[in-house]
């Protein structure tokens, strides 16, 4: 028999699978740990998430080096000394920062668990913050900003989160050298004393969790005292502003960065959900509309994309592409179509169950081992949301309607309401 | 530790399948034995453009992407120096869908000119967003002609011009296609939730019906020997002077491959790194360092750059590097901190096999050099590294007039 390569293999729409749950242990001191035991190589992965300790521009800046430089140095060990306990058991220490939280992780082979906990549990006690590391730092991160601001991609990312929310507001500061140049060890000493409280993070224990992998954590942090101390409250109000377009010239640029957006809301938000699958329809996957549009219909871009991020108390969309300097306003204009045609013109069955398929594959993905399930606890958790928002979420795949779409589209997309940066 | 099966199709296709129930899904990997190594002087960008134009549609099934995410799929695909790589993962009851398109595209292309016309001019896009209008984004295709004059890693995967990517013509693509595009140039792996009797039925069915053709013999010239230290200043409007230095090292397939990666790990792997401490920490030229080893099929490099803090001059952050360089040739490494650097590639093999696209990759990329089990050698040809194997190396590898200097200075 003869094979009709022209005939597509029967489609067997992608089920839902069970998500696999984090399971809450409590330590000898009461902290609880969540916990992911699944996988099949024997790594481990911790994550301790504190609440950020930013309450404004003022100390956005300490925050951020006292977090870059947490494993600088201790009252024994030089910051050498620190990267080499972790180096020398092939372990990572990885510290991300932003403006609602900041994570230390560690990630570790499960055989040396103990020795590399020993080492964090060092660093966490006794962060010493010596004053030539953070002249040391100042230095780099100065360069760094300073290469970046070369970057056009970068340049209209911080220039559209500084216009929507205020260059001095948490979510849409970006460092600049005299905020780096004025910081002094003393204050990120007593940041760190103030602003690290145990009782308050969110720890995460993924891998292949042994019996001894728990007893590890009781005789290290299960030993931690509590600190007491109260963390000032921060809620960022958020006022909105009204849209706006800037163009920030940057000489001999062969391609402009473009992007646009607008102030949209948190994941606990009614609306986020479905938001998320419009915003996979315009721009959130390769064969979205903006990428069928604009790059493989006309070759105006490499890249183009639109994404939803949510913040604790905010969140934003944003279009973000970069273009050829000549093609550079066909460009937009196309993207201003798409965002209109998405609120005047009902998405098709088949576009839409294309969508729907491809993002339960994508959510299968999101799945993909022990490091995945705990990425995937955190970000619901961290906002106060339980696995029935997985559900929901799955449950809307399910049965969203093109006119569901439309109205998402209608309320929060409109072209009129995005502001613009264009740089280069 | 990554368990499998291979079997190979009477046209010359090779099968490997990694089996893993513990996950819904099925990553695909399929690798061509085709970079830009295998380029023409003249036509060079070419593997990497082919790369764009094989989404474009094949013969019998006008959209690649579209029945893929229809059946919960997701794709991509990188090119280097050495080979091109598409890969994609999907649902498992849906995996008929991937040999399917996978094979199409195996089979012949559309070959559109309209996709043609497009895909220039994304490149072209590409060109411009990565390697012309980022601040050093153009060292590489400045480097790559310092430090090799006959091998044709002396162009980037991007090509050498744009005018290389302008004017390929729909003839190119075809006879691009006709000589690395097939069966016997080609390594399928799946890792995931698949049977190894099921890749085989569905291979049979689906790639098992393409001709089988000799590959193509190109001989690829071999770089000769550098006899002299060679350097190249350019001024750049970027914010800080930086320093790329290059020495000819071994292949990937070499038995030194691995003691030579362990000597950039000592340099410049992780924190507690000799290049970091010295010239960034203690020395305070440079602001960042970095080293390490292209890795690739033929011999090329080892390199060594930094950007320099401002005020230091090139011959002083030169000097310093030369002299940490210097050390693993004139002292041994000690025993811990040889063991670091073993222990640190060995975890860095078990986290790379965590998830099923890495796996997939993983065994194709051993296949291509030889034999998918060294991919479970790793960590013994690592642990082999002695302290004398680091020193002998290293010595072979740093002499001055072995390297290639560009000094990418900013204008002032």
């Amino acid at each position: 028999m003869s094979l009709d390569r022209m005939q597509s293999p029967e489609l067997i729409t992608p089920h839902f699978i069970p998500v696999f749950r984090a399971s809450e242990i409590k330590l000898n001191n009461g902290l609880s740990v969540y916990v992911i035991n699944a996988g099949t190589e024997e790594v481990i992965k911790l994550d301790i998430v504190y609440p950020s300790g930013v309450t404004g521009k003022n100390n956005y800046s300490i925050a951020s080096a006292t977090h870059q430089l947490i494993d600088t140095g201790t009252s024994s060990k030089k910051a050498i000394d620190i990267a080499e306990s972790f180096d020398y058991y092939g372990a990572y220490l990885q510290t991300d920062f932003g403006p609602d939280w900041k994570t230390i992780s560690l990630f570790s082979l499960e055989r040396f668990f103990n020795e590399t906990m020993k080492n964090l549990l060092e660093v966490l006690n006794g962060a010493a913050f010596p004053d030539e590391e953070l002249e040391n730092w100042k230095t780099r991160s100065i360069q760094s900003i300073k290469v970046n601001r070369e970057k056009v991609s970068w340049l209209a990312k911080t220039t559209l989160n500084a216009t929507l929310f205020g260059d001095d507001h948490p979510y849409g500061i970006s460092l600049e050298e005299n905020d780096i140049a004025n910081l002094d060890a003393g204050t990120l000493r007593n940041f760190f004393r103030s602003s690290y409280p145990i009782e308050k993070a969110t720890i995460i224990l993924s891998g292949n969790i042994t019996e001894r992998v728990v007893k590890v954590l009781n005789a290290t942090i299960g030993k931690l005292e509590f600190s007491q101390t109260n963390t000032l409250p921060y809620s960022f109000s958020v006022t909105h502003t009204d849209p706006s377009k800037r163009v920030i010239e940057k000489k001999d640029s062969v391609q402009s960065g473009v992007r646009i957006g607008k102030i949209m809301f948190s994941k606990t938000h009614t609306d986020y959900p479905a938001l998320q699958i419009v915003n996979t329809i315009l721009g959130g996957y390769f064969g979205s509309r903006l990428m069928s549009n604009i790059r493989e219909d006309k070759g105006y871009t490499y890249g183009i994309g639109s994404g939803v991020h949510p913040h604790l108390h905010s969140g934003y969309f944003f279009i973000s592409t970069e273009a050829g300097t000549a093609v550079r306003d066909a460009a937009i204009t196309e993207i201003y179509k798409e965002l209109h045609r998405l609120t005047v013109e009902p998405v098709s069955d088949t576009e839409l169950l294309l969508v729907k398929n491809y993002l339960i594959g994508s959510f299968q993905r999101s799945l993909d081992g022990p490091f995945a399930l705990a990425d995937r606890f955190r970000g619901i958790h961290l906002f106060g949301l339980t696995y029935d928002y997985l559900d929901n979420y799955l449950q809307l795949l399910q049965s969203i309607t093109p006119e569901k779409v439309m109205e998402v589209a209608n309320k929060h997309l409109q072209p009129e309401s995005m502001t613009e940066i264009i740089v280069g | 530790m990554l368990t499998f099966e291979k079997f190979e199709l009477p046209n010359g296709l090779k099968v490997i399948v990694n089996e893993d129930h513990s996950t819904p899904l099925v990553a695909m990997n399929i690798l061509y034995k085709v970079g830009a190594r295998n380029e023409d002087p003249g036509k060079t960008g070419f593997a990497h453009l082919f790369e764009h134009l094989m989404f474009g549609g094949s013969v019998n099934i006008p959209s690649y992407d579209e029945p893929l995410q229809m059946a919960g799929g997701e794709n991509n695909a990188f090119t280097n120096n050495d080979f091109t790589n598409y890969y994609l993962t999907i649902p498992a009851p849906n995996l008929e869908t991937a040999f399917w398109l996978e094979s199409d595209r195996m089979l012949n292309l559309a070959f559109s000119p309209k996709s043609l016309d497009v895909q220039r001019q994304v490149v072209v896009e590409e060109f411009r967003q990565r390697y012309l209008n980022q601040p050093y984004g153009d060292v590489w295709l400045l480097l790559r002609p310092l430090a090799f004059k006959k091998h044709p890693y002396q162009w980037a995967t991007i090509g050498k011009e744009l005018s290389h990517i302008e004017n390929a013509t729909l003839e190119d693509v075809r006879s691009f296609f006709h000589d690395y595009y097939h069966p016997a140039n080609a390594i399928l792996t799946l890792s995931g939730n698949i049977t190894p009797k099921q890749a085989r039925t569905l291979s049979e069915k689906w790639f098992g019906p393409i001709p089988g053709k000799a590959v193509a013999l190109r001989e690829i010239p071999e770089e000769p020997a550098q006899q002299d230290k060679r350097t190249l200043q350019v001024e750049k409007d970027v914010p800080y002077d930086a320093l790329y230095k290059s020495w000819h090292c071994c292949s990937r397939r070499d038995t030194r491959f691995h003691t030579t990666d362990l000597i950039t790990d000592v340099l410049s792997g992780g924190k507690s790194s000799r290049l970091f401490n010295v010239l960034v920490k203690d020395k305070k030229l440079f602001s960042n360092v970095n080293a390490y080893m292209l890795g690739d099929l033929d011999p090329s490099l080892v390199v060594a750059e930094g950007k320099l803090v401002k005020g230091v001059s090139f011959e002083e952050a030169e000097k310093a590097l030369d002299e940490e360089i210097a050390k693993l040739i004139d002292e041994k490494v000690n025993e811990r901190e040889l063991n670091k650097v073993r222990q640190k590639a060995e975890s860095g093999l078990v986290f790379g096999e965590m998830n099923h696209d890495n796996r997939a990759l993983n065994l194709a990329y051993f296949e291509m050099l030889g034999d998918a089990s060294l991919s479970n050698e790793q960590v013994k040809s690592y642990r082999n590294v002695t302290a004398e194997m680091i020193q002998q190396t290293a010595g072979e590898i740093f002499r001055e007039s072995n390297s290639s200097v560009l000094y990418y200075s900013a204008k002032k």
